[in-house]
């Protein structure tokens, strides 16, 4: 059931909780995210008996949980957004040649994405974590990883069925080179699909990069990352919720939002596309 | 149907092979294990002895093979944090723990989101099917530790319902394993639905009511016969989403298994329990997607004669 | 009368508002008749079989009006429950598409063993006799060995047998025929309706034949029925629709039906397109295509006079 309205629900859900504080966070945090006011530590939010200076309370350093959780968006837009990027084009050129390619190259590249899926993607990050330590490379590293595999898939089948199509042929009569035919007339084709994937994909990278460094093996401290943030705030869920609660809202809300319109676009661009 | 099984099963040979091939290769990127295994003022001729004991002065390739046929034996060596265990033993002490944990998650996953996925699809458009599809797309958006988080304040510390975290019965397992099961529930109640909405419009759901055959056993025995191929084939994907659930998971609540086993190693650098445990991991993924496969074939008698 | 439709209208609410694909619609069928049902596609007459089983689409679709009698009963009074035991037991149905109308998952024996089922149930193996029996009637070769099989091992004219004994497992006293050889070859098209004519003769069974296809029509049908933009447009005898068809759309329709004596198999088309449901015109449907029209076919719908001795139009000029 496609709606051809736009969906401003969850795209004003998305400005307010990840795009505006990522872009704003310095002009709009009312504290320094890192500066601890060790005489507010453990201040409840507003609405819980606390004070209008820290509107969603602090930290057991005192550290203002808002101004934090404002910075964060930062880290998950800058890391996912990369991460996307990356993975999307590796994948997507892999998923090409395998599906252009076929043979030998299909064979190989299919079962490194059978690997890569096979393989839990918290636990590769983990050994990463091991070897090189925490990092922002190494985060890169899982999404990516986590990601090509997928889009190779995808793209490849599709590619598989348009190489035979009728234009197709048409271009290699006419004589075109395999890069052209690969750029001008496949990748056109496969372009919707690639961009829905990646709004879909998008919401699944949030999760992982705040499970990662909810475990300590993402971005490394002290940079307030959502799921550090989280992880902060273990210790304390029966003295002062409120520090574990809302970076994960922050969270949850921005993954639903980013689910939102992914659907919707996908209802648009690509409603053959089966999401899982 | 014999050709295919054993295709699948040359395939997931392969893949093993590449994984190990991996989990080889990310031990050696951590540097040679004697540092941590001789004390600091240790004498190069102590060093130059542990080495060749090891085999760590032969080629690369021979150490790969040393380490295949080794893990083959499911030997990976002495674990550095459990002294006196073998890693292999340790995984498995901890193994019973995730299973348990693990298999009531995805007990969990099935029995919601199967009825309210076919539900969802057979009362399309209704507030029933609003309600499912609301609920899919939370589950499919909140964070797991979070979500266990939350649960322990409400449900534990709250009400006082449930233990907080620890190792135990039923009790213990319930709040863990429903922060396992959020998303996978999402994910298979939102495959479910578009399955059944599409075997639903098909001609042989309309020849079954035609025959006169009632609601009930049009939309189970006709439909969803159909429709829980697509489930199915998702199964593997599922499995191994809930083991690594459950390494986060396991965290949070303090459960024993091999999950919360993998980040302790981790943190203490105990790399042949680390290489054991995505071993172990990676085979149980395997493992799951080869089953999946079989039982396509199985289920679905066009492929079975294809 | 087996089977008597009275005023009956079908509605549809849709994105682009709501639509009557099944408008004000008469006929009835005869024991032992077959009533041809013609029409281009989206003239509304998939969704007048539909709705004599009380199958439209849920829940787009819906009857508005009308009355449907078959065997002295008032269905559209009936219960759900009521409805199902008629299905199948009094009225039944053959699908357009063989290749998708078995359940790809089910075995042949047990498709139509349900069926048995469902209106005499019994012990298994009693069942199991008769749904070889009835595989055997239908024309199908080694029923025994075809009861194991998937639908996907058989043809596309043995599934449409399969298909066929199971809409008669029950003996129904009505049956609607919706294009059933649309998706076969030639020649199995003819062995199916041959077998349908002989089935009739020995069961006296009434039957609706649903098609676009007038050769069909006139191997098959004793009585036929135009419907045009979800109208009955014109029924009557099967010789006098091809002799002396009284509606110009039923005229253009025959003369659009290919013959050995067309010279160079040249096919007069209608001009024009069938109107959309949801833009109807005020006055006759097929005005804006009718080589007759005149201003009043415009502005008002037509009535539906008789032209002759069982066949009636609606048509303000009926060709007489």
């Amino acid at each position: 059931m496609a709606s051809s309205r736009l969906p401003v629900i969850p795209l004003a859900l998305l400005v307010l909780v990840l795009l505006g504080p990522a872009l704003l966070a310095d002009l709009i945090a009312p504290h320094d995210p890192y500066q601890s006011h060790l005489r507010n530590r453990l201040q409840p939010p507003v609405f819980a008996g606390g004070g209008w200076e820290f509107i969603l309370g602090t930290d057991r350093l005192g550290r203002c949980i808002l101004s934090r959780i404002l910075h964060g968006a930062r880290y998950a837009v800058a890391i996912s957004a990369v991460g996307i990027v990356l993975g999307a084009a590796l994948g997507s050129a892999l998923g090409l040649l395998a599906g252009y390619a076929r043979g030998w190259t299909d064979a190989v590249v299919m079962r490194l994405v059978d690997i890569s899926f096979a393989l839990p993607s918290v636990l590769l990050a983990l050994a990463l974590a091991v070897v090189f330590g925490p990092s922002f490379s190494a985060v890169l590293a899982v999404i990516v990883f986590v990601l090509w595999a997928s889009f190779a898939r995808q793209v490849r089948g599709e590619v598989l069925s348009l190489r035979e199509r009728d234009f197709v042929a048409r271009a290699r009569v006419a004589g075109a080179s395999h890069l052209r035919i690969l750029s001008r007339h496949i990748l056109p084709n496969v372009a919707n699909t690639i961009t829905v994937m990646a709004t879909l994909q998008l919401g699944v990278i949030i999760l992982l990069e705040a499970t990662l460094s909810f475990l300590g093996i993402g971005v490394p401290r002290p940079t307030p990352t959502w799921g550090l943030l989280v992880a902060d705030g273990r210790q304390f869920v029966v003295s002062a919720w409120w520090i574990s609660f809302f970076p994960g809202l922050a969270i949850l809300l921005s993954v639903l939002s980013i689910n939102l319109l992914g659907d919707w676009l996908r209802d648009r661009l690509d409603p053959r596309l089966q999401q899982v | 149907m014999t050709r295919f099984a054993l295709l699948r099963l040359v395939q997931s040979l392969v893949s093993l092979f590449a994984i190990t091939v991996i989990v080889f290769g990310l031990s050696h990127a951590t540097g040679s294990p004697i540092d941590t295994m001789l004390p600091d003022d240790a004498t190069t001729e102590q060093i130059a002895a542990l080495s060749r004991n090891l085999g760590l002065d032969e080629p690369l390739w021979r150490q790969y093979l040393v380490f295949l046929g080794n893990a083959l034996q499911g030997d990976f060596g002495m674990s550095l944090k459990w002294r006196g265990q073998s890693a292999m033993g340790v995984v498995l002490d901890r193994l019973p723990a995730t299973l348990r944990l693990g298999g009531l998650a995805l007990l969990i996953s099935i029995a919601v989101a199967i009825p309210a996925g076919v539900v969802s699809a057979v009362r399309r458009g209704t507030w029933a099917d609003h309600l499912v599809r609301g609920f899919a797309l939370f589950g499919q958006s909140i964070p797991a530790f979070w979500l266990g988080i939350v649960l322990i304040w409400i449900f534990a510390v709250g009400l006082g319902w449930l233990p907080t975290s620890g190792h135990g019965g039923l009790a213990h397992m319930i709040l863990p394993a429903i922060s396992i099961a959020a998303f996978q529930i999402a994910a298979l109640t939102r495959l479910t639905r578009s399955a059944m909405l599409e075997v639903l419009d098909t001609e042989y759901v309309k020849l079954a009511r035609i025959k006169g055959a009632s609601e009930t056993a049009v939309v189970w025995r006709h439909a969803f016969a159909n429709a829980a191929i697509v489930p199915l084939t998702y199964f593997g994907v599922l499995a191994g989403s809930v083991l690594t659930g459950s390494i986060v998971v396991e965290t949070v609540f303090g459960w024993p298994g091999a999950g919360w086993l993998a980040i302790e190693a981790i943190r203490a650098r105990d790399f042949p329990v680390i290489q054991a445990v995505v071993m172990f991991f990676a085979l149980a993924f395997l493992l799951a997607n080869v089953l999946v496969d079989l039982l396509y074939a199985w289920v679905d008698p066009r492929v079975r004669h294809g | 009368m087996v089977l008597d439709v009275s005023n009956l209208s079908v509605q549809i609410r849709g994105k682009a508002g709501v639509i009557h694909p099944v408008d004000d619609v008469s006929f009835s069928l005869r024991p032992g008749e077959t009533l041809g049902l013609v029409g281009e596609s989206g003239s509304g007459k998939s969704m007048t079989g539909l709705a004599l089983m009380r199958l439209l689409p849920q829940p787009a679709a819906r009857i508005t009006q009308g009355r449907i009698t078959l065997a002295g009963q008032d269905i559209l009074a009936f219960s759900d429950r009521q409805m199902r035991s008629v299905r199948g037991r009094d009225i039944s149905m053959i699908l357009q598409d063989p290749q998708t109308s078995l359940n790809p998952v089910w075995r042949i024996g047990a498709q139509v063993i349900e069926a048995l089922r469902l209106h005499a149930p019994g012990p298994s193996t009693a069942l199991r006799v008769r749904a070889v029996e009835l595989l055997r009637w239908l024309g199908i070769p080694a029923p025994e060995a075809r009861m194991r099989a998937f639908p996907h091992e058989l043809s596309g004219g043995m599934r449409q047998r399969v298909v066929g004994a199971i809409a008669l497992s029950s003996a129904p006293k009505v049956l609607i025929a919706d294009e059933p050889t649309t998706a076969l070859d030639v020649t199995i098209q003819a062995q199916f309706l041959r077998l349908l004519r002989d089935i009739q003769a020995e069961t006296g069974l009434s039957i609706l034949f649903i098609t676009h296809d007038f050769g069909v029509v006139a191997r098959l049908c004793h009585r036929v029925m135009v419907m045009y933009a979800g109208r009955v447009v014109e029924t009557g005898p099967v010789r006098r629709i091809f002799s002396a068809p009284a509606h110009p759309y039923t005229r253009a329709l025959v003369a659009s039906v290919p013959r050995l004596d067309t010279p160079e198999g040249r096919l007069p088309a209608i001009p024009g397109q069938p109107p959309a449901l949801w833009s109807l015109p005020s006055g006759c449907a097929f005005a804006p295509r009718c080589p007759l029209a005149d201003a009043r076919c415009h502005l008002k719908a037509p009535p539906t006079v008789v032209t002759a001795p069982g066949q009636s139009a609606a048509c303000w000029r009926p060709v007489a």
